[in-house]
């Protein structure tokens, strides 16, 4: 192999994509370093994407729904903006209505522009189970209206 | 006098009060303290302005990740145009980065891989370190990284490999003693075999870290502070790197925290110990 194929090589055995007909790559698959190297580059994820979207985690976790989310996201970027973004947008893309105004309201808060987020419920019932991670968030009441914007103080209001 | 730093990850004003007034040098990764605006990498004004400050008391370094040197397709442009950034910005003592690769076509690994050894990487890595060294008129240091997997073999031992990226170069090394620890533990040199073929007249830098082990491999995760072994094979690796100007202990931001800015300044603080004796 030359180093371009090498290194396509490697790229798709850690992907999971294929194994490369060759001996290196072949003793690679077998490894330990293999599984070591995927549950580190899946455990920056989840750590960055922890930090970065703590909500969306939160309630994907409450809902067991975390790990199908981040397999869905196709996002390689190192920037955990680019990478937060896909993620929230696989979270939108789920048939969880919860969740999708979560992910939003999460996307609004990372956006510099003012945003209108609906909501199912609640959203102070939900955001305040959320953040204390004790409680499964419980989508209670009538349907409210949030508007989102960086110039607000606390970042977002009820309309 | 070898001076004595540690890496700086950005925003953080406690370790920048706590932290850094004990490091005469502070390594800079351009790939940890840019961000995404209008959909391209830039360093915030504030960052730029926060390093200016830093630089009165301290020499800066840039230290990268996300060059990828030894991909076959390309290096990171994107990466460059940050390191253009800072080198236009402020007063950067040198560059350096890793001789690995963190993208194949353009798609990110999430990981940092190693090259096999071989003539085809060689000239390719040259060709590249010399267009740096021509971009920048700073010198410029390549550090070997950890690997994982199976020894990529090639045409060249580990060593002589980055000996003749120097030969033909005239670049610097950056030796990591806590890589060359995880190389060793997972089987793939001895120390005394690397350190004894290693040019290291062109050592510039020695990094120095800890992390953890994961099935039985060392891995580098840069998560807590030095142990005393790596500590005592750098008293034994100074007087024979008589042009090392800094060693540096290098911490990931994430488990800043969770070390406590206390035991980092004090990590520091052992680190010049063995140093300045």
């Amino acid at each position: 192999m030359n180093l371009a194929e090498h290194q396509r090589a490697m790229r798709d055995l850690i992907a999971g994509r294929a194994i490369a007909n060759d001996p290196y790559i072949e003793q690679a698959s077998r490894s330990i370093g293999l599984d070591v190297t995927r549950d580190t580059i899946r455990g920056w994820r989840v750590f960055r994407l922890g930090q970065s979207c703590r909500l969306t985690t939160a309630i994907l976790r409450a809902r067991s729904r975390f790990d199908e989310v981040l397999d869905a996201v196709q996002c390689s970027s190192p920037f955990i903006e680019e990478l937060s973004r896909a993620f929230l947008e696989s979270a939108i893309a789920l048939d969880d209505d919860l969740i999708a105004t979560v992910a939003r309201f999460e996307l609004a808060l990372m956006g510099d522009e003012e945003t209108i987020v609906d909501w199912p419920c609640d959203p102070y019932e939900v955001l305040a189970g959320l953040l204390s991670g004790t409680d499964t968030p419980v989508c209670a009441g009538s349907p409210h209206r949030t508007l989102v914007s960086r110039a607000m103080p606390g970042r977002f209001r009820l309309i | 006098m070898i001076a004595t730093g540690i890496n700086y990850e950005g925003r953080d004003p406690r370790f920048v009060e706590t932290v850094l007034p004990l490091a005469e040098v502070v390594e800079v990764t351009p790939d940890a303290i840019a961000t995404i605006r209008d959909g391209r990498a830039v360093i915030p004004a504030e960052t730029i302005d926060e390093l200016r400050t830093i630089a009165r008391g301290a020499r800066l370094t840039i230290h990268g990740v996300g060059l990828s040197i030894a991909s076959a397709d390309a290096m990171n442009e994107n990466y460059l145009t940050l390191v253009d950034e800072l080198m236009s910005s402020l007063d950067v003592a040198w560059h350096s980065e890793h001789l690995g690769y963190t993208t194949v076509d353009g798609e990110n690994l999430g990981t940092m891989l190693v090259p096999p050894r071989t003539d085809e990487a060689l000239d390719l890595i040259c060709s590249r370190v010399e267009s740096i060294q021509r971009r920048y008129a700073k010198p410029f240091l390549l550090e070997h990284v950890v690997n994982l997997f199976p020894d990529p073999g090639g045409d060249y031992t580990a060593a002589g490999f980055l000996n003749e990226i120097v030969r033909r170069t005239g670049c610097g090394l950056i030796l990591d003693l806590y890589n060359l620890e995880c190389d060793v533990h997972n089987e793939l040199c001895t120390s005394s075999e690397f350190l004894d073929e290693l040019e290291l007249e062109a050592v510039r830098e020695i990094h120095i870290a800890n992390g953890t082990i994961d099935r039985g491999l060392r891995v580098d995760v840069h998560s807590r502070v030095t142990r005393d072994e790596t500590l005592a094979t750098l008293r034994e690796v100074l007087p024979r790197t008589p042009n090392a100007e800094a060693v540096i202990f290098e911490m990931l931001g994430p488990y800043v925290g969770p070390t406590g800015l206390a035991a980092i300044a004090n990590e520091l603080r052992r680190v010049r110990e063995v140093v300045q004796r």
